[in-house]
């Protein structure tokens, strides 16, 4: 892992002419009793439909803003979250274009939690996950190649990956010990038709021969996985899965638990979870709203569906909510809460459903040891105006990555926030 | 037409082994004359030092063996011959220095060119899929999130393009072991029969389908989707397939009918998707309910694994059926004629907001409090007025929408039908699921009849023959040793057969002799043709009769191949090769992507079918052999009725009003309509939905239809801006492009096709002027005439043109030219490699051949089918 050199960052922040404010002082005073201040994991979550922006932004900036509705559930976080406003990644607009959100400009491009994980999370069992709550239907994480990595929707599947009972385990050991015999046999015979064909296609099998390698990889880092002792936990999931539309925010309470028990228990130190967004009509309080999700983001400003889409949104915070309690109280092998060592980032690709705007992305970040407790608004009308992508290169440089730079941007925050 | 005789295969192998290439590295001196040609009317301006437009062509020798050389002295080939270069203000060639040249670069050229080369290349996703469900006969779809193909020169069959990276490996190992579980799954405990209780709170709401009233679930409203027209239990999800005693109390409410109500209770999988069809769903039972006092229904019905069961409403009145827009406007209408303040308050509601903000419950709320509302205006509340003509305009327009709105209508005052509590007990039970059935049946296919895993005799033939089929041709006997000692290995450790059979599935699909295919240098021998031939013409592996003219070597015979060639031509829309091919040339894969702006009244419904059209009319192309003038000025489409009158506006005799499927439809020859040029998908996908850009779709034709794509425009250029007060016209907008040399050279060849192209508005509608947008009082958008459209200018051989009438016209004249482009696309899409100058040579010979012999389509297939191209890797 390559971290990032206290030295370094501050040489840097001069050469880029940035004047640094008190809070930087601090942290980085801080930096030099603690011997490690980097945050250790990151967790990404993304509204399809976005937050009503009138309902998220606080009418003033600073930190003494006033709580917005939709803060309010978080509002005994206050101190250790971090709401901005005004920042994007300057890409074209509509449902299509909601994948960049991790991604910058380019909506395949490698996404951050990928380029996070390249770094902090070979180590752990599984260098990242994705999970869905809700059918999903977009991407959010992107590998170097452009791949879209598909996303867990079943908690209960998520559960068996982290808690495997005796029976799952022995059957995975199984599989990994009996799949490496299979690959030995398929790369011997590979090795034969190596021989027997032109130089360009043996060029072009030695993709074939990295790939397998890196599925023996995986299978040995499995294996060995199986060998340590699997982390046990009394927490049990319904005896369903809610899959069902109208299910989703139990969907999502329910990842989000499993999300905290995860990082836990160290099995991995990168998770993103999509919030997915169609026509389920919920059920909140005991109230059925008047229309389905989809249809109350295209609100129009008809104040009435705002009313509902906001009762729906203010779910997802009660949500969020709770996954920061439980990693303010969970805590990791030194004893301290995890919060402090994770990067937590609330957001979205979409702006403003209602127009399919993706600019102006209502933005959340919390824990991570940042100085919180602002609302950060960024002027969008002035030329050097920060990105999302420069929220990214801090998030970043805070888990310890030399980066300094993510799709079209190449400035930072730290001058703001660090 | 060159035909590959047995003596032409054998001298192609005997002087194409591999490291031919490698032996010719020497540079190749230029010829004094054609050096005299060069220094004379060429290096004025492109040599070394200058090279202007980044050409040097200051070589004493060339390295013809490089494709860099090639590609840049085929350049060079193409100015000359077409007379673009020298520059007309310069000094000229004589005609004998003229064809010197040619000659000398078209002979360097051929010699120097290989035929071949197409670089080992993976199965694509559509390949695999398709190769996965031939295999095993089953029902596959890769899981969402399976890496995406990367294409290259627009194609994904390209091999050097199909990269194998290790997300996708650890895909196919995934995917690999869940075939293998699907087909021989761990043997589970038997299951314990429970009784699960389902109260109305427990069901499903999703797109308003239904609501939850004096405790039970109200079902108003029918359509084709799951999601939007039915209920189901969201917590139930049965593991096992069994028999299930299924126990239902129903209801009716609302005013009394003579008609019972009809519950469809039918079974459904929960991970598939919402928004599959009712009518595709499997009924259990149907049941008649009459009684508003809810009544108990008990029956037993077999349940699958993985499904619960799903309720519907069959003949409710009230029905957002797409296709079925009668029957929802006589429902809004007898509402309306019964009560006009109905009638006026919905007037008020679409009035108050014409974007729809209206859907649902809020909606209905709204209806009501303008009923009650003193100051309702019913002036207009009349079935014969305008303003109810306009809503019912508009209802029809978007059923969904009105339907999730009146639904809330049904749900207070019915009809709807109720479900009270649902009671499921089972197992009772256990059966077969279908996957069962069709697990049975993958197995006796991988094992044959009446076999004994206790004979390693067997074992051997079995694992013989199940690994040709995988790898699409005879193993050799080392490769099945290594198979037969992993399963037997496996065995001694104390599995049982079947798990072997999992080891050995797994270790099958992950070998590369699958995942890759055509490993044959030179000639393709009779299995990668039958590989080649087959992935081509139907994206399916080579079926049995391919792989036994494999075996007898027959296939490379002319005659036999042909036959084949023709016995797998993809002859209808349904064919994958059509959607594919045609998604990729004709880029209406792209049509997903693009939103049609609303005011230009264009569908989801329409872009579908609109997209269908280019198949159906590719199809009708090759099934009847049609010539190739007809790919651009057809007598025919097929099209649906509400396409034909609003974007092609054809007369009401041309086609069937009330047909409401696609229908072929008569066109005039030589029309605006018709053909790759005016269909209205193509002309969407060259469009961005909102505005069209005369540069784009310039290009675009040039590169698909003419085969002449002009080189990438220069980087500090800026697109240019559509001017939206339609003060100004793109072609005000582009007219530097007439005037600056540096565009002139490319953009002379562009600007006149896509300016005739310019009478097509973003979804393909005919338009005589530019459209300027504007709001009326009540913030709806209406456009008017702005600047007139002028869609002539002067093709590069100097035809002047008027419209797109006469550009089709041009194109049909020079019907070879784009013979040559398709045929040029369909051979890169079926070799995997972007044909050589020597290959295009031989495209071109059979281009022109197939003009002599009629001009068809297929023919034009399948002779390309058996070029020397085509048989070479």
């Amino acid at each position: 892992m390559r971290r990032l050199q206290t030295a370094h960052r501050r040489s840097f922040l001069k050469a880029s002419g940035v004047s640094v404010a008190l809070p930087m002082l601090e942290s980085l005073a801080a930096a030099d009793t603690t011997p490690d201040n980097t945050a250790r994991r990151l967790v990404c979550i993304g509204g399809y439909l976005g937050f009503h922006q009138k309902s998220i932004y606080p009418q003033q900036v600073g930190r003494d803003y006033e709580i917005s509705p939709l803060l309010r559930p978080i509002a005994e976080h206050r101190n250790d979250f971090t709401i901005f406003s005004g920042l994007d990644h300057r890409a074209p607009n509509g449902h299509g274009a909601w994948s960049n959100y991790l991604c910058g400009q380019d909506p395949a491009a490698v996404s951050l939690d990928q380029i996070v994980a390249e770094h902090i999370g070979q180590n752990s069992r599984f260098p990242s996950v994705q999970l869905t709550a809700g059918k999903a239907s977009r991407s959010m994480s992107y590998t170097r190649q452009g791949i879209a990595l598909p996303m867990i929707q079943r908690p209960s599947v998520f559960y068996r990956m982290l808690f495997a009972s005796a029976d799952d385990r022995a059957h995975t050991e199984y599989l990994l010990k009996s799949g490496r015999s299979a690959l030995d046999l398929v790369l011997t015979d590979a090795q034969r038709l190596r021989a027997n064909v032109s130089g360009r296609d043996a060029e072009k099998l030695s993709e074939y021969f990295d790939s397998v390698r890196d599925v023996e990889k995986r299978m040995a880092r499995q294996l060995k996985g199986i060998d340590n002792p699997i982390p046990q936990t009394d927490y049990r999931l319904p005896n369903y899965d809610p899959v069902a539309p109208n299910l989703m925010l139990e969907a999502e309470t329910l990842m989000y638990d499993l999300m905290a028990l995860a990082l836990q228990t160290d099995s991995t130190r990168v998770a993103t979870m999509f919030l997915a967004g169609l026509g389920q009509v919920f059920t909140i309080d005991g109230e059925t709203l008047q229309a389905g999700y989809h249809a109350l983001s295209h609100h129009g400003n008809d104040p009435d569906k705002v009313r509902d889409l906001v009762k729906v949104e203010l779910e997802h915070m009660k949500c969020f909510n709770r996954f920061l309690n439980q990693l303010k109280t969970k805590t990791d092998a030194h004893g301290r809460p995890l919060l402090d060592s994770t990067v937590v980032m609330m957001g979205t690709g979409m702006g403003d459903a209602s127009r399919h705007a993706n600019d102006n992305l209502p933005t959340i970040v919390a824990g991570g040891g940042f100085r919180h407790g602002q609302h950060l608004a960024i002027d969008r009308e002035q030329p050097t105006t920060p990105l999302l992508g420069d929220l990214f290169i801090t998030m970043m440089q805070r888990l310890g990555l030399e980066e300094d730079h993510f799709s079209n941007a190449n400035q930072n925050l730290n001058h703001l926030f660090s | 037409m060159k035909m590959l005789s047995r003596i032409h295969r054998s001298r192609q192998v005997v002087l194409l082994p591999f490291f031919y290439c490698t032996l010719l590295h020497a540079a190749e001196p230029v010829p004094e004359r054609c050096a005299k040609f060069l220094s004379t009317y060429c290096l004025d301006c492109h040599d070394a030092a200058t090279a202007e437009g980044e050409v040097n062509l200051e070589y004493s020798e060339i390295a013809w063996d490089t494709d860099s050389a090639r590609h840049h002295w085929e350049r060079v080939l193409k100015a000359v011959k077409t007379g673009a270069m020298p520059p007309q203000d310069m000094a000229q060639p004589d005609s004998a220095e003229h064809t010197a040249m040619l000659q000398w670069l078209d002979e360097s050229l051929t010699r120097h060119s290989p035929t071949g080369g197409t670089v080992l290349r993976r199965l694509n996703r559509d390949e695999y899929r398709y190769t996965i469900r031939q295999l095993f006969g089953m029902p596959f779809e890769l899981p969402d999130g399976f890496p995406r193909d990367t294409s290259g020169q627009q194609f994904d069959t390209i091999g050097d393009r199909l990269i194998l990276s290790p997300p996708l490996m650890n895909a196919y190992a995934d995917v690999a072991s869940s075939i293998a579980d699907e087909i021989f799954p761990p043997v589970r405990p038997a299951p314990v029969s429970t009784v699960r209780m389902v109260t109305p709170d427990d069901l499903v709401i999703s797109y308003s389908s239904g609501s939850v009233r004096s405790n039970a679930m109200r079902l108003a409203s029918r359509c084709g989707p799951k999601m939007r027209s039915c209920t189901w239990p969201s917590k139930v999800e049965l593991t096992d397939s069994g028999l299930y005693r299924i126990q239902i109390d129903a209801s009716t409410f609302g005013p009394a009918s003579a008609e019972p109500m009809l519950l469809k209770v039918l079974a459904s999988d929960v991970s598939g998707k919402d928004s599959v069809n009712v009518n595709s769903l499997r009924l259990l039972q149907q049941i008649e309910v009459s009684e508003q006092q809810a009544t108990t229904v008990e029956f037993e019905a077999e349940l699958y694994e993985g499904q619960t069961v799903v309720f519907h409403y069959a003949n409710a009145p009230l029905n957002s059926d797409r296709a079925d827009k009668e029957s929802l406007l006589a429902w809004f209408r007898s509402k309306f004629e019964a009560d006009p303040r109905y009638l006026a308050a919905w007037q008020q509601l679409t009035q108050d907001d014409s974007r729809g903000g209206f859907r649902g419950g809020l909606g209905w709320k709204r209806v009501k409090n303008f009923m009650a509302s003193d100051e309702l205006d019913i002036r207009q509340a009349t079935m014969d007025s305008e303003a109810t003509k306009k809503l019912l305009k508009a209802i029809a327009g978007n059923p969904v929408l009105y339907t999730e709105t009146i639904a809330y209508d049904s749900f207070e005052n019915g009809p709807a039908l109720e479900i009270h509590d649902v009671l499921i007990e089972g197992p009772l039970s256990r059966v077969d699921g279908p996957r069962d059935t069709t697990r049975r049946k993958i197995r006796s296919g991988i094992l044959g009849s009446n076999f004994s895993p206790d004979s390693d005799q067997q074992i051997r033939q079995m694992l013989t023959r199940f690994l040709s089929r995988v790898f699409r041709r005879p193993v050799q006997p080392e490769l099945v040793d290594g198979f037969q000692a992993m399963l037997q290995q496996h065995q001694a450790t104390g599995h049982g057969f079947e798990q072997c059979m999992h080891l050995v599935l797994r270790a099958a699909l992950m070998s590369p002799r699958f995942l890759y295919r055509e490993t044959t240098e030179g000639l393709l021998d009779e299995y990668d043709l039958a590989s080649r031939l087959a992935y081509f013409l139907t994206s399916h592996p080579p079926d049995d009769k391919l792989l036994a003219l494999a075996e007898k070597g027959k296939l490379s015979d002319t005659r036999i191949l042909r036959v084949q060639a023709v016995r797998l031509m993809p002859r209808d829309q349904a064919a994958p090769m059509i959607r594919r091919f045609t998604g990729q040339w004709l880029d209406t894969n792209r049509l997903d992507d693009i939103m049609p702006d609303p005011r230009l009244n264009f569908t989801d419904e329409d872009q579908r079918r609109s997209r269908q059209e280019v198949e159906m009319f590719f199809a009708e192309m090759v099934k009847k052999n049609l010539p190739m003038t007809d790919f651009v000025s057809p007598d025919f489409t097929f099209t649906t009725a509400g396409i034909a009158r609003k974007i092609y506006q054809l007369n009401d005799d041309a086609y069937d009003p009330k047909n409401k499927s696609m229908q072929r439809v008569t066109l005039p020859r030589d029309g605006r309509y018709g053909g790759i040029l005016g269909q209205a998908a193509v002309l969407m996908a060259t469009a961005n939905g909102v505005d069209t850009q005369p540069v784009v779709r310039g290009v675009w034709v040039l590169e698909n239809v003419l085969g002449d794509p002009p080189p990438p425009p220069p980087k500090a250029v800026p697109a240019i801006t559509p001017d939206t007060t339609g003060a100004r016209t793109p072609r005000d907008l582009l007219a530097a492009h007439a005037t600056e040399d540096s565009c002139t050279s490319c953009h002379r060849k562009i600007d006149a096709i896509g300016f005739a192209l310019e009478n097509f508005d973003a979804v393909g509608r005919w338009r005589d002027h530019y459209p300027v947008w504007s709001k009326d009082s009540k913030g709806r958008p209406v456009s008017r005439a702005g600047a007139t459209i002028d869609s002539s200018g002067r093709l590069p051989d100097g035809t002047s043109i008027a419209n797109i009438v006469d550009l089709k016209r041009w194109v049909t004249n020079n019907v070879d030219q784009f013979s040559q482009c398709l045929a040029e696309k369909l051979i890169t899409y079926a070799t995997g490699r972007e044909p050589s100058y020597v290959e295009r040579k031989e495209i071109s010979g059979i281009v022109e051949q197939n003009h002599e012999t009629g001009n068809g389509f297929q023919d034009l297939i399948l002779a390309l089918v058996l070029s020397e191209t085509f048989h070479t890797k």
